[in-house]
């Protein structure tokens, strides 16, 4: 009994003062940010715990006193929103990443006749993220927009809770095709889902999906916060992002 | 979005949760009777298996059934040998099969429950006055569990109606066709219209107040009746 009292007390105060940077991931990024993480964790044997949902459960989270340092949000709007609400610091605010989307199918040849099959329709279902509640849901209905191709094919739409729902989507052949982020498909080598082609979609076709990060108001004074973010923004780890799909400040 | 798309998921919400019912009864009738009559070892393993959808993480019964159900999925293509074509996700259907296999458990454990409290002597003294099989459980078994019945319909209704992640998966999130109610809510409190997500949330509450005191109040009028027996 009285070891499981200590052990109780050591479990419960051991993280709260070990170095350890509480980060709150919008999903789109979670492999992304796993890799970078461990590599950080694996250079500076700080550690870094990860939460992962979608960007709006974050902000509610967030909002209600959830404990994390650093917001990684699939937008702008909602890490704005923090900021004018006095929850994030206005000066921490950068732009991490700038999504990529592309069109994914299994069986679709998508890869040569990308625009004709969308302009043909001759599939079921296409599948996109909720364009209300996530940005590459957003991005994939201005591509068809961008494509005229949004009308005749409005009734086949199936909307995935956030990106990678809609990845499942189309990789389980539920949907012909649809639109998902580059990085899930940059990330498949050794994957499940390494079957079907994808068509990676210009950034003129939609709006720029830029993804912004914040301190949050409780992590001010810490050294260890500002000192991952550095290590963030670092030649490196911008290679890293590239290589998962993401553009970055270096390149537009 | 319009008021009237708000009423619109909470129609579809009642058609999923009764058609639901009606198909758990009608597979969950049978396969009750045969479980409390059951007197082999292997009665635990299905006890296991109708239960199963109480522990599991709904997001990974709905991701199975999305594996299952897809155009070229196991299910698809057993039903295609008897000449069904087309697709069972995103649509009524979907929701219906992910509605009937996340709610089992609340219409077979009660059914279960209600038919092991009938005494065999009075079915065997039945039997032995030539009565069939169907006539025992009309005259027998229904008026003795019907409280086990009504139970079992109405947590199988409302655990249909509550239901989020199997329905998310299955169904899409399609307006009109396959957005229940619970995913309104959802889409409201993650675009941050938060008085339309109360709105929904409050209609839903009372929904499930209602229901529950019904419940309890069946089980309150079932032990009464057992007392004063």
């Amino acid at each position: 009994m009285k070891y499981i009292l200590v052990l109780t007390f050591y479990l419960i105060l051991v993280p709260t003062f070990s170095k350890t940077v509480k980060i709150a991931v919008a999903s789109n990024f979670m492999s992304t940010m796993k890799f970078v993480s461990r590599n950080y964790e694996q250079e500076t044997g700080n550690k870094v715990l990860i939460s992962y949902g979608s960007t709006g459960k974050l902000y509610t989270q967030i909002k209600n006193g959830a404990p994390f340092d650093i917001f990684f949000s699939a937008d702008e709007l909602r890490a704005d929103l923090l900021i004018r609400e006095g929850l994030a610091l206005r000066d921490s605010r950068f732009i991490y990443a700038r999504g990529r989307i592309a069109l994914y199918s299994l069986d679709l040849s998508i890869k040569k006749n990308a625009v004709t099959i969308l302009k043909e329709g001759k599939f079921k279902f296409f599948a996109i993220a909720n364009p209300k509640t996530a940005p590459y849901g957003s991005a994939a209905v201005s591509v068809l927009k961008s494509l005229k191709v949004y009308k005749s094919l409005e009734s086949k739409l199936v909307f995935g809770e956030n990106i990678s729902q809609t990845f499942q989507f189309i990789s389980t052949g539920n949907a012909a095709l649809g639109i998902v982020s580059l990085s899930q498909l940059k990330d498949r080598q050794g994957s499940f889902f390494r079957k079907g082609e994808y068509y990676t979609l210009e950034t003129s076709l939609h709006s720029p999906i830029n993804q912004a990060a914040v301190i949050l108001k409780r992590a001010n004074k810490s050294v260890e916060v500002r000192f991952f973010l550095n290590y963030f923004k670092s030649e490196k780890v911008q290679r890293v992002l590239e290589k998962f799909g993401y553009l970055t400040q270096g390149k537009n | 979005m319009s008021s009237s798309l708000e009423f619109g998921s909470i129609f579809l919400t009642l058609k999923v949760a009764s058609v639901a019912t009606i198909v758990l009864l009608i597979l969950g009738t049978p396969l009750a009777w045969w479980m409390s009559r059951m007197k082999s070892p292997l009665k635990v393993v299905l006890e296991a298996l109708v239960a199963l959808p109480l522990v599991l993480p709904p997001t990974v019964l709905g991701f199975y059934l999305l594996v299952f159900l897809s155009p070229k999925g196991a299910v698809t293509n057993f039903l295609s040998l008897f000449g069904f074509s087309g697709q069972l996700t995103f649509n009524f259907t979907g929701l219906v099969i992910g509605s009937v296999i996340y709610s089992l458990p609340f219409t077979v454990q009660p059914l279960v429950h209600a038919f092991s409290n009938i005494p065999t002597n009075l079915l065997d003294a039945a039997k032995t006055m030539r009565a069939s099989f169907l006539d025992r459980f009309k005259t027998i078994v229904l008026p003795l569990s019907r409280n086990g019945f009504l139970v079992a319909a109405t947590l199988s209704f409302a655990h249909t109606v509550g239901e989020f992640g199997v329905v998310l998966m299955v169904g899409g999130n399609i307006p009109g066709s396959t957005r229940v109610v619970s995913i309104d809510i959802y889409n409201y409190v993650e675009s941050l219209e938060y008085d339309k997500a109360h709105t929904l949330s409050a209609i839903l509450l009372l929904f499930a107040i209602t229901v529950l005191i019904l419940v309890y109040s069946m089980n309150r009028r079932i032990a009464m009746k057992e007392k004063s027996c």
